[in-house]
């Protein structure tokens, strides 16, 4: 009962509890930003990474030569609980023609619907509906593709075109990355400005195709144009100003990897009868891309999954007689680097975490050493009115538990605020802080200038608190009043300071996502609100024993 | 009743410090009997303060016992010595030793939160069951005249208020005698005497008390002086009750 009522009156009257607080409050905030930062980051990365591969590969081991019954194969995965979807896919290397030459993509043939179900592909497209249908209107009511300022794109680009997106008669339509078209660019914001893009407009793909035996030569370079229908972002780099991604049908025909049929049988050389019209190639892809159940997740690794399908693709091969090997990978196989450095990020955190609640640990329990110096008589004298080592030992382990509360909650709600309005911050101290910087350092400089000067001359005559706060406040304003009188009546200065002063804690033109990411992992702030209090508990472990240790006598006669 | 109430045994205390060993105590006899105000006269640095502190469970002899009705105080388990502390001795320092966070009611009322509460009244306690332990400490500091300063912290109070409510925190749990270490011994002659007239009135109405000091005046107010010198202690001559 006494505890409780002395944790209250400690907390209430000294600066010392507060500071210990405000250094749980700072280091729970700081750990939650980071690992909010951090993990939206990684969370971006790793999404980003999905974009392309879903969470597993099949892939032929023997690249163009692929392997022949996917749609066998798919059907066969999604009989499985463990795979929501599987979309056959080819990907192979390829030339498009810009401007500036030739330029080396990786081509993704793909089923737009399949892959928008694994990856929602959709989402990742970088124009909206409405642009696309706008840029195509216009295209159809010039009479085809012919615009202005497009020279840069080459002889190809400025022929007229029929617009039809389809895999038909006319031209395919196909995605660019974003970064694959030269016009495009990140501006301040990190967006992209659709009159730069390139949608509406056509290019030439150049592939080579390989034979089923997996030899070059024979066969010419297929060329084709493509249409660009939209372009989509993944979030990587690396994908996003290579890919191409265009019907998994039209790659096919160019690839040759397209069913082949033919007269199978005695063919009279002269009358060219006989024989029977048969399949004598089957269409061939060479990798599947399977989006994994998401509550399967839940209680199993993704490499325990991919060995299940691993097995599952063995054995259907077998059964349908196909023999070209292929492995099974899962996203992170497949970007070993990025997730190297992933772990490593990963790694880096928990140091710092430890080292930052190591401090932690430390400040709460030098303060609180402070505390129970300070206290050592009180101490005494509780234990002469009869309080037992264990009820002084538990007065300053509750003191430590209510300090760390009260950090901790603070911390939280900061780091939340923080993290929330994180790209407002952002935004306000690239755009705002010269104007701010400007006001606060005149209302601060005339404050501290005023302080200054008031204990000097409070000092002398006597009277220091009085001549401290005049003086504090009239110089405050003094030089507020005409500082935010330049802001608001100088036409711009305003502008002037602003672009002055700017602090760009992040840019969207360097990195690649246009928002900070940050995200609030409940469980993770949980986790470490809990470890901020425990530390403050375990940082008044040791002053709250030494604390209890003492004899009544001893402790009374501490000076 | 043939037993004292509180009563020492050969009692020594002998302080190590810095490998050489002191001996402050040696061989001290001494009894309070219920209601009885016995005065501790001795030079400074005698060992007053500590033989004060071995009888109210707050130190441990090296030699010697001391017995609370018959018990022997430092035989009993730590918690028994707490609860001793807690409910059959009152204290008031030298310095008072006010807790500075708390009011004047907090300081007297911290006594009773401290410890479960009394569940057996003793003979001679003259409050009534009903009594809550905050009206009793407010009752307590008016009886010392502060009833208009509850709410003032220990540092915004008097030179002589101050031992006024240490006082006043002693009785709270209505102990069954009050050991006061020099209570007058930093206060002016005015104030000292108030004091002085609060402690004879205590004792009138019954309360044993153990008065620690080297003012004359204190002395006579006492049923017996004792004089602690060279670590013993002596009756006092000339005093009213001559014989330890
Ligand atoms: N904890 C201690 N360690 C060493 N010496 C002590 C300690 N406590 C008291 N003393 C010594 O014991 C002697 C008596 O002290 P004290 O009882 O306070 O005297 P008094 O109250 O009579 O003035 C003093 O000389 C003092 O220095
Ligand atoms: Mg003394």
């Amino acid at each position: 009962m006494y505890k409780l009522l002395l944790i209250l009156k400690y907390l209430r009257r000294k600066l010392a509890p507060l500071f210990a607080a405000l250094a749980v409050t700072l280091c729970t905030a700081m750990v939650i930003i980071v690992i909010s930062v951090m993990g939206g980051f990684l969370d971006m990365l790793k999404d980003s990474a999905k974009s392309i591969t879903g969470d597993l590969v099949i892939e032929a081991a023997f690249g163009l030569r692929g392997f022949p019954a996917y749609d066998g194969l798919t059907q066969r995965l999604e009989t499985m609980d463990e795979v929501a979807v599987a979309t056959p896919a080819i990907r192979s290397m390829g030339l498009i023609n810009f401007a500036n030459g030739p330029t080396p993509v990786l081509v993704h043939g793909i089923d737009f619907a399949g892959m928008d179900a694994v990856i929602g592909l959709q989402d990742r497209a970088v124009w909206g509906e409405q642009d696309v249908a706008d840029r195509t209107q216009l295209i159809e009511e010039m009479g085809g593709y012919e615009r202005q300022g497009l020279e840069r794109g080459g002889e190809a680009m400025r022929e007229a075109l029929p617009v039809d997106p389809g895999e038909g008669n006319g031209v395919a339509g196909a995605w660019l990355g974003v970064e694959v078209f030269p016009g495009n660019y990140r501006q301040d914001d990190g967006t992209y400005d659709f009159d730069n893009s390139f949608v509406g407009g056509s290019f030439t793909l150049t592939v080579v195709p390989v034979s089923e035996r997996g030899t070059l030569g024979s066969v010419e370079p297929a060329r084709q144009t493509l249409l660009v229908r939209n372009d989509f972002k993944s979030g990587l780099y690396d994908v996003d100003s290579q890919t191409v991604l265009l019907p998994l049908g039209v790659l096919q025909r160019m690839l040759r990897m397209d069913e082949r049929m033919g007269f199978v049988g005695d063919v009279d050389p002269d009358t060219g009868e006989g024989g029977e019209l048969q399949v004598v190639a089957p269409a061939r892809v060479n990798r599947v891309v399977v989006k994994v159940d998401e509550t399967t997740l839940d209680t199993r690794t993704l490499e325990e999954v991919r060995d299940q399908v691993d097995t599952v693709v063995g054995a259907y091969f077998d059964e349908v007689g196909v023999n070209q090997p292929v492995y099974v990978d899962t996203w992170e196989d497949q970007h070993g680097q990025l997730i190297g450095a992933v772990q490593n990020e990963k790694g880096l955190i928990t140091f710092l975490f430890i080292v930052i609640s190591a401090v932690a640990v430390v400040m709460v329990a030098t303060t609180f050493y402070m505390t129970v110096l300070e206290k050592t008589r009180d101490i005494g004298t509780l234990r002469a009115l009869g309080a037992s080592r264990l009820g002084i030992a538990a007065l300053f382990l509750g003191y430590g538990l209510a300090i760390g509360v009260v950090g901790a909650a603070a911390g939280t709600g900061l780091a939340a605020a923080v993290v929330t309005y994180l790209n407002e911050i952002q935004a306000f101290l690239a755009s705002a802080l010269g104007v701010t910087g400007w006001l606060a350092v005149a209302l601060v400089g005339g404050a501290v200038l005023g302080a200054t000067l008031g204990v000097v001359i409070g000092f002398i005559r006597r009277h220091l608190l009085w001549w401290v706060t005049v003086l504090a406040g009239t110089l405050a304003a003094a030089l507020f009043v005409p500082a935010l009188g330049l802001v608001l009546f100088k036409t711009g200065f305003a502008e002037q300071l602003n672009t002055t002063f700017s602090f760009q804690m992040w840019d969207p033109q360097t990195y690649f996502f246009d928002t900070i990411p940050a995200r609030l992992d409940g469980l993770e702030v949980g986790l470490i609100a809990l470890g901020a209090v425990v530390s403050s508990v375990l940082g008044a472990v040791v002053p709250a024993l030494v604390a209890s240790a003492q004899d009544p006598v001893e402790a009374l006669r501490y000076e | 009743m043939s037993e004292p109430l509180l009563e020492a045994n050969g009692l020594g205390r002998t302080f190590r410090e810095g490998g050489r060993s002191l001996v402050v105590l040696d061989g001290v006899d001494f009894t309070v009997d219920d209601g009885e105000c016995v005065a501790i006269l001795g030079r400074s640095g005698s060992g007053k303060s500590t033989l004060l502190h071995l009888l109210g469970g707050l130190d441990r002899p090296t030699a010697g016992v001391v017995r609370f009705r018959g018990r022997d105080v430092y035989a009993m388990n730590e918690l028994a010595i707490d609860r001793y502390r807690n409910r059959d001795v009152g204290f008031v320092f030298q310095q008072y030793h006010l807790l500075p966070e708390l009011s004047a009611l907090e300081n007297v009322r911290i006594a009773s939160q401290i410890g479960r509460p009394r569940h057996r009244k003793r003979d001679g306690d003259t409050e009534t069951r009903s009594t809550s332990p905050r009206e009793r400490a407010e009752a307590l500091l008016a009886r010392v005249g502060l009833g208009d300063r509850l709410r003032h912290k220990p540092s915004k109070l008097s030179g002589g208020e101050r031992p006024r409510v240490a006082i006043a925190r002693g009785l709270m749990h209505d102990p069954a005698v009050l050991l006061a270490d020099e209570p007058t011994g930093n206060l002016d002659a005015d104030t000292g005497a108030s004091v002085l007239e609060l402690f004879a009135e205590l004792h009138r109405e019954g309360q044993a008390m153990v008065l620690v000091t080297h003012d004359q005046n204190v002395a006579q107010q006492a049923d017996r002086v004792v004089t602690l010198v060279g670590g013993m202690l002596a009756p006092t001559p000339g005093s009213a009750a001559a014989t330890v």
